[in-house]
């Protein structure tokens, strides 16, 4: 009985014009989407091995470990390409050196021309169109068979209301499946003819990708039966679904990130970054002063010596002195140092607060709930930006405590002594020989493991499969009700 | 007979439920996107002041020899306009520190400051017209003529005197009415918030929001074009509504994404990193070369205070000589590697335009973006306003401390009896403030003249379909 209904519903489907259109769409949409997503991604991917190969070759060109930097730089995920996420507004590199760590130059800032219309990805897809074509697909499920007065016929038979209803569900829901797998495996095809470096978590993560998307739109497939057995004519309720399509699909993500930065209000970097200067600054001031007294003490000390006297004393006290100057210096530094963290403490838990605001608002729509899950999958979620500069401090340490190692010399800025008459000028404690740099540690992002491809987003997952849940128990419950004559 | 025909038209979709439905909803999203972008402005008004003191705040204390030390910053300020058409302004960098000579390089983009706002965008005007209304326009006018076909109506209609053409204009001009009197109330209510929340407008903006909205009204009259052309073509409805929903796709949602990635990808453009490295060589060099240089001529201690006052003024004066000649050579250093990159950057952008203004909805954009400011030109403006300010900090460094920032390394030399004087400090007062070049009103009409030509242009393509399909109607 059911596979008749089943195959009955999947006959009806497949030859309508309705889904031929569809069909070319997805399949035309997903490999333009994965063409483009494997283009930016092998763009960045060279970019990236570009840039570290021009800043090893500035490194070479070093002459002396004072005042050394490079730069850190944030790297392609190869599920970017079905996910491209915040990929494109988060900075590419930080400066590691002196200054602090500051993830900036996004792909969009430098080339805005891409940021006028956004980027096309599977996520993008799936998410408006996919949604939108399950809502086509089951609009007229119901309310449509009554107008045409085949609902009445069916149930002239001994078919159980049920068992009418779930394969209307199956129909719809294989129906779409297909013109989602049939593009999906010829972009499986692309990913390896283009040779995008998928390892064996990476295809886990796609079919978890897969897996997100079939969750997505069950639930708009059943919502679609739902209206269609809430209303007595078809037009009704695709004007309904298409309402409930926009509001869920283009509007409350938005409104609901909208409203978050309005409650809760985070400095911006500008402000933050002037406040630490400032801190900075007057540090600096102090400890200059400080030098100034000292160094005036010990000049009054020395006042009332013969010249013997007083190289005697210098020769005993100028290296103690020259250690408390480097340790005094040093304490200076940490102490910017903690301020700097605290305040970029305090942006980050506001930031959080109005990120978890934001979610709370967008999540109430399922098409949010399924972008977050996908971007947390691909690592191109909204925390990518804090999880890089974590990496990228922990790595400014090991690279500040090794150039200092090798110079000897805690730096304070720029130092420059000058020799001798007419000898010229050498800066810090380097020689004109280029560097060795074997042990320079590099930087290197750290493999995330699967589960933290999947956790962060475990909330988005269950809040998918209770949209699904729900919509399909409504559509049951309303169709049990549903007056079919 | 025509005014008789639009009047059916506006009643027909005043009592429909589906209109109302719509309308309401859309009037709800247009008063929200004034409300929120009017917030929003204030808030990005505050932060943007705050910034502002903050960095005054951090030049505070230095002494007039420390002029050297002054890093004023280029802060981008908020536009009213830019909330509600937010073009591409949360994707450029917004924050300038400026030195007297040398390259200067925006950072902190609102997006990448505030990821979660790039993961879910925003709610403007310009979105809620190009995509939402769109898609409500297709939803009004898609059973035009193949509806009344279905209804009989249409038979009825046509047995009376009634030319086609009119017919068709009828219906046109009615639904057009009908959507700006439905539009109208909420837009209107949205400037009055505007004026209510003191979002400061100035004539000129008034005009240029005045615009964007005409702009917005003719694209939806393509849309309607559109949809009377497509249901003029078919028999049935919803088969009309099919091909509106796939052409509403292709041309809101895929084709100006599509049609950048692919035509801007077409364009080889050099990396900014190739060039960037190839500057930092460059500087590295100047660097070295200016230390030596520095060597040789600075004055050798005579007597115990050090050289004297006038040994240190003739080496001032070398120093600075020598510093403007490096300068001079480093910006005609960078324009040569960056000359070639901006060329292309030029190509790729018309290229990329160029496809993309096949869809009407891109036109509208690109036409919104423009009024509002917001459009690309927006990065170059904030360009070279800050190389503007530049100059005039450089100016301002020279008269006051009598050298520049920049060219390399620079000594500073002091002769012993000056460590008495008291020191001063720097009066920030006088230091030159930095503005954006304002948008200039005839400017953006100029450059959005294109587009409402354009936009003209597909109004007039849609209703030459649409009339032609309509003539050939079966109405039976």
């Amino acid at each position: 009985m059911f596979t008749t209904l089943l195959l009955k519903e999947l006959r009806l489907l497949l030859l309508s014009p309705k889904y031929i259109a569809t069909f070319t769409v997805c399949v035309v949409l997903l490999l333009l989407s994965v063409f483009v997503g494997i283009q930016d991604y092998q763009a960045t991917a060279d970019q990236v091995a570009e840039a570290r190969r021009m800043d090893e070759q500035l490194l070479l060109e070093a002459t002396s470990w004072m005042g050394l930097q490079t730069r850190a730089y944030r790297e392609a995920d190869p599920l970017q390409v079905f996910v491209a996420g915040t990929h494109h507004d988060i900075g590419r590199y930080t400066p590691i050196g002196r200054r602090e760590i500051d993830l900036d130059q996004s792909p969009y800032m430098e080339d805005t021309l891409f940021a006028l219309f956004r980027f096309l990805d599977f996520a993008f897809i799936v998410q408006v169109v996919l949604a939108l074509f399950a809502i086509l697909f089951t609009y007229d499920a119901i309310s449509g068979e009554r107008e045409r007065g085949t609902l009445r016929l069916t149930f002239a038979n001994a078919v159980p209301r049920v068992m009418y209803l779930l394969s209307k569900l199956a129909g719809a829901w294989l129906g779409l499946v297909v013109p989602l797998l049939i593009p999906l495996a010829l972009a499986v095809l692309l990913v390896l003819v283009f040779q995008v470096p998928f390892g064996g978590a990476d295809w886990t993560r796609l079919g978890l990708l897969l897996a997100y998307a079939l969750l997505y739109f069950t639930g708009f497939i059943a919502l679609g039966i739902t209206v269609s057995a809430l209303t007595r004519q078809a037009s009704t309720s695709f004007v309904i679904l298409l309402m409930v399509w926009v509001v869920f699909v283009l509007i409350l993500p938005r409104v609901g990130a909208t409203l978050a930065a309005q409650s809760v209000a985070v400095p911006t970097v500008a402000e933050v970054e002037s406040q630490k200067e400032a801190f900075a600054s007057a540090t600096r001031s102090r400890f200059i002063d400080d030098m100034r007294t000292t160094l005036a003490t010990r000049n009054a000390a020395m006042e009332s010596m013969t010249p013997d006297e007083r190289d005697a004393y210098l020769e005993a006290n100028e290296w103690e002195w020259m250690q408390e100057q480097d340790r005094q210096r040093k304490e200076m530094d940490a102490e910017i140092d903690a301020h700097s963290r605290r305040l970029n403490e305090e942006v980050r838990v506001r930031q959080a607060v109005q990120e978890r605001r934001a979610l709370a608002y967008a999540r109430l729509s399922p098409a949010a709930a399924f972008g977050l899950a996908a971007m947390t999958l691909a690592g191109t979620d909204v925390g990518q930006k804090a999880r890089y500069e974590e990496q990228m401090d922990a790595y400014r340490t090991d690279f500040m405590r090794f150039v200092e190692e090798k110079s000897g010399n805690s730096g304070g800025g720029i130092q420059i002594r000058l020799g001798g008459a007419g000898s010229g000028g050498s800066i810090g404690g380097g020689d004109d020989e280029s560097l060795d740099l074997t042990e320079l540690p590099r930087f290197e992002a750290a493999e995330l493991s699967l589960a933290s491809y999947i956790n962060p987003a475990l909330v988005d997952v269950a809040l998918l499969a209770v949209y699904a849940f729900l919509s399909v128990a409504s559509g049951f419950v309303a169709f049990l009700r549903y007056d079919v004559r | 007979m025509l005014k008789l025909l639009i009047e059916k038209e506006l009643r027909d979709a005043f009592g429909s439920t589906k209109f109302v439905v719509t309308f309401a909803v859309s009037a709800v999203l247009v008063l929200l996107a004034f409300f929120t972008g009017a917030q929003n402005y204030h808030t990005q008004r505050a932060q943007y002041e705050a910034a502002v003191a903050e960095s005054m705040r951090g030049m505070e204390g230095l002494t007039t020899q420390e002029y050297m030390m002054l890093r004023p910053l280029a802060l981008l300020a908020p536009e009213p306009l830019a909330v509600l058409v937010s073009g591409v302004s949360n994707d450029i960098g917004r924050t300038t520190e400026v030195r007297g000579q040398g390259m200067l390089v925006a950072e902190g983009s609102r997006y990448s400051e505030q990821p979660i706002y790039a993961a879910f965008r925003i709610l403007d005007l310009s979105f809620i017209f190009q995509v939402v209304l769109a898609l409500f326009a297709i939803l009004f006018a898609f059973d035009a003529i193949s509806g009344e076909k279905e209804r009989g109506t249409l038979r009825l209609s046509l047995a009376n005197a009634v030319p086609r053409g009119t017919y068709l204009l009828g219906k046109y001009l009615g639904a057009f009415l009908a959507m700006t009197l439905a539009l109208a109330v909420p837009l209107l209510l949205g400037c009055v918030i505007l004026q209510v929340m003191d979002v400061p407008l100035s004539g000129a903006d008034w005009g240029r929001l005045g615009l964007i909205v005409i702009g917005g009204m003719l694209y939806l009259g393509v849309v309607l074009g559109l949809a009377l052309w497509v249901s003029a073509s078919t028999q049935r409805s919803s088969t009309a509504f099919l091909v509106l929903l796939v052409c509403w796709i292709v041309g809101v949602l895929v084709w100006p994404r599509a049609s950048v990635l692919l035509a801007g990808r077409a364009v080889e453009v050099p990396s900014r990193d190739a060039i960037m490295a190839e500057i930092n060589r460059f500087q590295r060099q100047q660097f070295e070369e200016s230390l030596s240089s520095l060597m040789d001529i600075i004055p050798r201690e005579s007597g115990e205070d050090g050289p004297s006052a006038e040994a240190i003024e003739e080496f001032q004066k070398r120093q600075q000589e020598l510093a403007d000649a490096r300068e001079a050579e480093g910006s005609a250093f960078r324009a040569r590697v960056q000359e070639d990159r901006i060329n292309r950057l030029r190509v790729q952008e018309q290229w990329a335009l160029r496809a993309a203004r096949l869809s009407p909805a891109t036109t509208f954009s690109l036409a919104s973006s423009t009024l509002a400011g917001t459009s690309l030109a927006m990065k170059e403006r904030y360009q070279e306003s800050t190389l503007a300010y530049q100059e005039a900090f450089d100016r301002y460094l020279r008269e006051k401390s009598g050298s520049s920032q920049g060219g390399g390394i620079r000594i500073m030399l002091r002769s012993g009896d000056e460590d008495d004087e008291p020191e001063e400090l720097i009066n920030l007062q006088e230091l030159p403030a930095f503005t954006t070049q304002p948008v200039l009103f005839g400017d953006v009409m100029g450059h959005a003249l294109l587009d409402f030509g354009l936009l003209l242009l597909f109004n007039l393509i849609s209703l030459a379909g649409g009339f032609v399909a309509f003539l050939r109607y079966d109405v039976r």
